[in-house]
């Protein structure tokens, strides 16, 4: 009773700490990414400076345009009645507000040389104030250019007018509407999160509570055929962890089911299965428990570790459990001493070649080996120490001897060696006519669809910007304005060069929009100068026939001249935190220009632009010219596409840096157990028939190779390795007797293999495609393994000469 | 023979169009807008003074330019706006060469090269008064009314059939003759309340027309842009 109060406390305790440390997930595409890739360094550099990680997106569509501004108006009333976002955006800040267009005005011409900005200023002096306003009024009555009758009627001075030929602003009136499709029936509103850092859990309660208030005014509006459709990072991360920890859930219960079925199968005792199952629950939680506290915010991708591990962890209460029922009138004592070498062995081998996954570039494979490799260290612990003292009485009581499973005649002697040669020949057959493919696509790293997957593909189709599959953005950083506009300039050239040689088709950088230093330095007199002339100048409009309206544009300009001539404005831009003395426009219309092609990010200033492909041109030559860009001007050129040709190297480097250490570690530690270089060589020829027989089913199936499987290849070594060390060790303990070998560890190991098996293959259900396809192999892979390492090693096991005459001697 | 002359004249009264019911009966606003639609497609060449009103929702005081427009089937036309000119548009083949003898620019914008919307319809509005094809015509637009106006003249009011049109165009009114169905007025009201009105008089039909009026030469002075391909 003492005994089992104290297991039942252990497990209880192992719950509570695994509900204390509610682990931290993260769901984070970027985080599965390779690490110390330029290309995913710059695809997350332009998500965290000019991508959307911390605004949900409310997506509106109706039959009519004023339905749908109807529509996004009052969610947007909602949402701030809600307080449920800092800020909420659904229309152009610019086009409703001249003086917020006007600031940006006045920041322009602040950038222009001094000549020129003196020419405005002449224009500008008192007594040319009329001739400039009928000037303007001439124009706008000849004019057949509807964008200068636009706006000159609103622009008395014509100061929208800038001498730089790519100066033309991004917002004006017939600039694309960044809010809304071309007709108008399909809108978005950008929300803020209410907080600045946070992972998985803060985003599904937000996006749930903004989702419950859509709902429950859609409840209570009187629109009739309107779609509310809520997406952007927050409810992609809810939609895909909740994804993600439904699949791995399903796939850790699944397993756990397989282990007990095939237990109870191969048993038909309940309580050393019950009691199996509450140690696995154990083994996962203390292992949840000790990985979050060492790896930190878990990515629930490597939440896959559960289904592996349990197939792992309870191959070591089989065979425990397999030598009880053979030696049930042996003491614990003995149990343990019989099999601890092997299990420890085999949980330090398999765990060496989980661990040595962390050499991976994939962050959520680094996660999964090391919390496998954690698992298996904790499970070996466990199961030696706790599975067995419940049980022993039982058998002892059972008093049953499990019969022999399999034989060891000379038949089937002849069957594993010719099981051999076909194995063999059959998978170098296959391998020379339809070898594995190799699979490049970073589809395989994410979820496929969902519904906020959708939605955002609906927002794509509808309003462009944003979006990385259709153009390619540009990134040119440096250490002030000063050096990113140089930067942009030299960057400028070359492209321009691209475009002369036909392998662009344009390109576009945020030249004319960029602060120029040394021009706002020699400006900001004049701008002193010209603030005072805005009474004037309106008092000339006005008497020209131009409405008080028409004259906000012009107000906004001057009084910005003002600000910024006072210096307030210099350093005072705290969405970027300027530094310098450079002059950035800071009115909240342009706070939201700004953030869309300027940032700042550790210590850098960034620069984004864009650049158009002509039609001609190749993701090869693309990627050519973005080494280029990086060699020359650091810049960065960004396509998803381009991820695809970064992933077959990092995938070489990944495995020999993978494989090397592991095959060294796996090398030592066979040393150390087998102490015989005959042994070692036929664990490195299961190790080598079972990865030649997978290979040969992948052909067969038509499977490929991508990123995240090709890492299930430590796993598969790390099963052969323990299996063949099992195997071999048993052989030792038994003289060489096959089926005393069989009755203990073979059947445990078969039964190992299938409920590993059976935990990889839970996981090839799951809606990600690279944990999908890991668990395909390496299901496989294991059965293969187990199969090769129980049915055909003894039998090559027999074959070494120094062996056999042991066997002799024995008998 | 006479005892059948007032039967006669009975049955030809009797005949649809002879009655004097007929006679009076006015026409459907489909009837007038095809019959000026057809009217208007008959002119080989066509010329008038024109008097060129926008009232813009910015200024208090409407601004008027007076020119003069020629029109010559099927497509060619050349609009003359100030005296001296300061703006010439002439669609010349497939292109439309806009030239700003003061600024010394000119612009030349192909017709299958024009993308955007603001700009298609801008230039629609040169030649919506000038239709070719009765069909295409009522493609474009949907007719919303054409009523007689105190002065006699049949006011058709027209809205654009594409819903990317209907955002930057309102409304476009024709004023044309009541009998002779000549067009005197044209008038864009934009949906921000401004009107753009054109004002016919002195027409000429078809009178001689030199090619040299669908023209455009220029000299050296003159800087040509292509402001599509600069897009």
């Amino acid at each position: 009773m003492k005994k089992n109060a104290l297991w039942l406390g252990v497990v209880l305790g192992a719950a509570l700490l695994l509900v204390l440390s509610r682990p931290k997930l993260d769901v984070d595409l970027f985080t599965l990414l390779p690490q110390g890739s330029w290309i995913v360094d710059s695809l997350k550099l332009y998500q965290e400076s000019f991508g959307t990680s911390w605004e949900l997106v409310l997506s509106v569509r109706s039959d009519d345009a004023e339905t749908t501004e109807a529509v996004i108006g009052e969610l947007a009333q909602e949402l701030e009645k809600a307080a449920l976002s800092p800020k909420i955006l659904w229309k152009n800040p610019l086009r409703d507000d001249p003086a917020e267009l006007g600031e940006i005005l006045a920041y322009l011409w602040l950038n222009q040389e001094p000549e020129e900005f003196n020419a405005l200023a002449a224009r500008l002096q008192e007594d040319q104030l009329v001739p400039t306003v009928e000037n303007t009024l001439e124009r706008i009555t000849t004019s057949m250019r509807p964008r200068e009758i636009a706006f000159l009627s609103r622009d008395p001075f014509a100061l929208t007018e800038l001498p730089i030929a790519d100066g033309d602003l991004p917002v004006g009136e017939d600039a694309e509407d960044p809010f809304a499709s071309a007709d108008g029936t399909f809108r978005v509103l950008f929300a803020a999160t209410p907080f600045e850092d946070g992972g998985y859990w803060e985003f599904k309660t937000w996006v749930t509570d903004v989702e419950n208030m859509v709902q429950a005014w859609q409840a209570a509006s009187t629109y009739e055929n309107v779609r509310v459709r809520v997406t952007g990072n927050p409810a992609l991360v809810k939609d895909a962890g909740g994804g993600l920890l439904s699949d791995m859930r399903n796939a850790a219960i699944s397993a756990l089911f397989l282990v007990a079925t095939l237990f109870y199968l191969a048993h038909r005792r309940w309580r050393p299965l019950i009691w199996l199952v509450v140690l696995l629950l154990v083994v996962i939680s203390l292992t949840v428990a000790v990985g979050s506290w060492v790896l930190g915010p878990l990515n629930a991708v490597s939440l896959g570790f559960a289904a592996i591990l349990m197939g792992l962890a309870a191959d070591y209460g089989l065979i425990l459990y397999q030598e009880l029922k053979v030696h049930p009138e042996r003491s614990l004592a003995v149990h343990r001493r019989t099999v601890a070498p092997s299990i420890l062995w085999a949980a330090v081998t398999t765990a060496g070649a989980f661990f040595m996954v962390s050499r991976s570039s994939l962050p959520g494979l680094v996660q999964i080996g090391t919390m496998v490799g954690i698992g298996i260290l904790v499970a070996s612990a466990v199961m030696l120490t706790s599975f067995l003292p419940p049980l022993v009485s039982g058998a002892r009581q059972e008093g049953e001897k499990t019969p022999l499973v399999f034989g060891a005649t000379e038949k089937g002697r002849k069957t594993a060696w010719a099981g051999t040669a076909v194995a063999l020949v059959g998978a170098v057959v296959v391998l020379l006519v339809s070898p594995p493919t190799v699979d490049t696509n970073t589809a395989n790293l994410g979820p496929k669809d969902g519904e906020s997957y959708n939605a955002l593909n609906e927002v794509r189709s509808e309003i462009s910007g944003g979006d990385l599959d259709k153009g390619i953005y540009l990134i040119v950083a440096g250490e002030n304005e000063s050096d990113v506009l140089e930067r942009l300039n030299q960057t400028a050239a070359l492209l321009d060069a691209e475009v002369e040689s036909g392998h662009l088709a344009s390109h576009t950088l945020p030249r004319a929009l960029w602060p120029r230093p040394a021009a706002q330095a020699a400006n900001l007199e004049t701008a002193r100068q010209l603030a005072p002339l805005g009474a004037p100048a309106r008092q000339a409009a006005l008497e020209a026939g131009f409405t008080d309206e028409a004259l906000l544009l012009t107000e906004g300009v001057f009084s910005a001249w003002e600000h910024f001539s006072n210096g307030a404005s210099a350093d005072a831009t705290p969405s970027l935190n300027s530094a310098g003395g450079v002059v950035w426009p800071s009115r909240p219309g342009a706070d939201w220009l700004i953030r869309k092609f300027a940032a700042y990010h550790d210590g850098e200033v960034l620069a984004l632009g864009k650049v158009e492909p002509s039609e001609t041109a190749t993701d090869g030559s693309l990627l050519e010219l973005s080494h280029r860009i990086r060699d020359q001007t650091q810049g960065r050129l960004l396509r998803w596409s381009f991820l695809g040709n970064d992933l077959l190297s990092l995938m070489r480097k990944d495995l020999l840096s993978v494989l090397i250490p592991m095959g060294i570690v796996i090398m030592v530690f066979l040393g150390l157990a087998f102490r015989r270089p005959g042994e070692i060589v036929l664990s490195l020829m299961t190790m080598g028939l079972s990865l030649l027989a997978l290979l040969g089913v992948m052909g067969i199936f038509g499977w490929s190779w991508n990123i995240m499987n090709v890492m299930g290849l430590p796993f598969l070594f790390g099963a052969g390795v323990d299996y063949s060390i099992h195997i071999q060790l048993a052989l030792q303990r038994h003289k060489g007797d096959i089926s005393k070998a069989h009755q203990t560890v073979g059947r445990a190991i078969l039964l190992c293999g299938a409920s590993t098996a059976s935990g990889f293959g839970t996981l090839a259900f799951a809606s990600n495609e690279g944990m999908s396809t890991l668990g395909q192999v390496c299901a496989a892979g294991i059965v293969l393994s187990a199969l090769i390492a129980v049915f055909l090693l003894p039998v090559w096991w027999r074959a070494i000469p120094g062996h056999v005459e042991e066997r002799k001697t024995a008998a | 023979m006479k005892s059948l002359l007032p039967l006669t004249l009975l049955l030809l009264l009797a005949l649809p169009g002879l009655t004097p019911t007929s006679a009076n009966a006015e026409p459907t606003p489909d009837e007038v807008l095809d019959t000026w639609l057809t009217k208007q497609a008959s002119f080989k060449t066509w010329s008038a003074d024109v008097t060129q009103t926008r009232k813009l929702k910015s200024l208090v005081r409407p601004l008027v330019s007076e020119g003069k427009v020629y029109f010559r089937q099927p497509n060619q036309f050349r609009w003359v706006l100030g005296d001296p000119p300061k703006t010439l548009a002439v669609r010349m083949d497939d292109a439309l060469v806009i030239v700003y003898p003061r600024l010394k620019q000119a612009e030349r914008y192909a017709y299958g090269d024009v993308a955007d919307e603001s700009l298609r319809q801008a230039l629609a509005l040169l030649d919506v008064g000038f239709p070719n094809d009765v069909t295409t015509f009522r493609e474009q637009y949907d007719l919303l009314s054409a009523t007689k106006a105190e002065n006699d003249r049949w006011s058709i009011e027209l809205r654009p059939k594409s819903k990317e049109a209907q955002r930057i165009i309102g409304t476009i009114r024709l004023e044309v003759g009541g009998e002779d169905y000549l067009l005197f007025v044209t008038e864009v009201a934009f949906p921000d309340g401004s009107t753009m009105t054109n004002t016919f008089s002195g027409h000429e039909l078809n009178p001689e027309l030199d090619d040299a009026l669908f023209s455009v030469e220029l000299d050296d002075s003159y800087e040509m842009v292509d402001p599509l391909k600069k897009q």
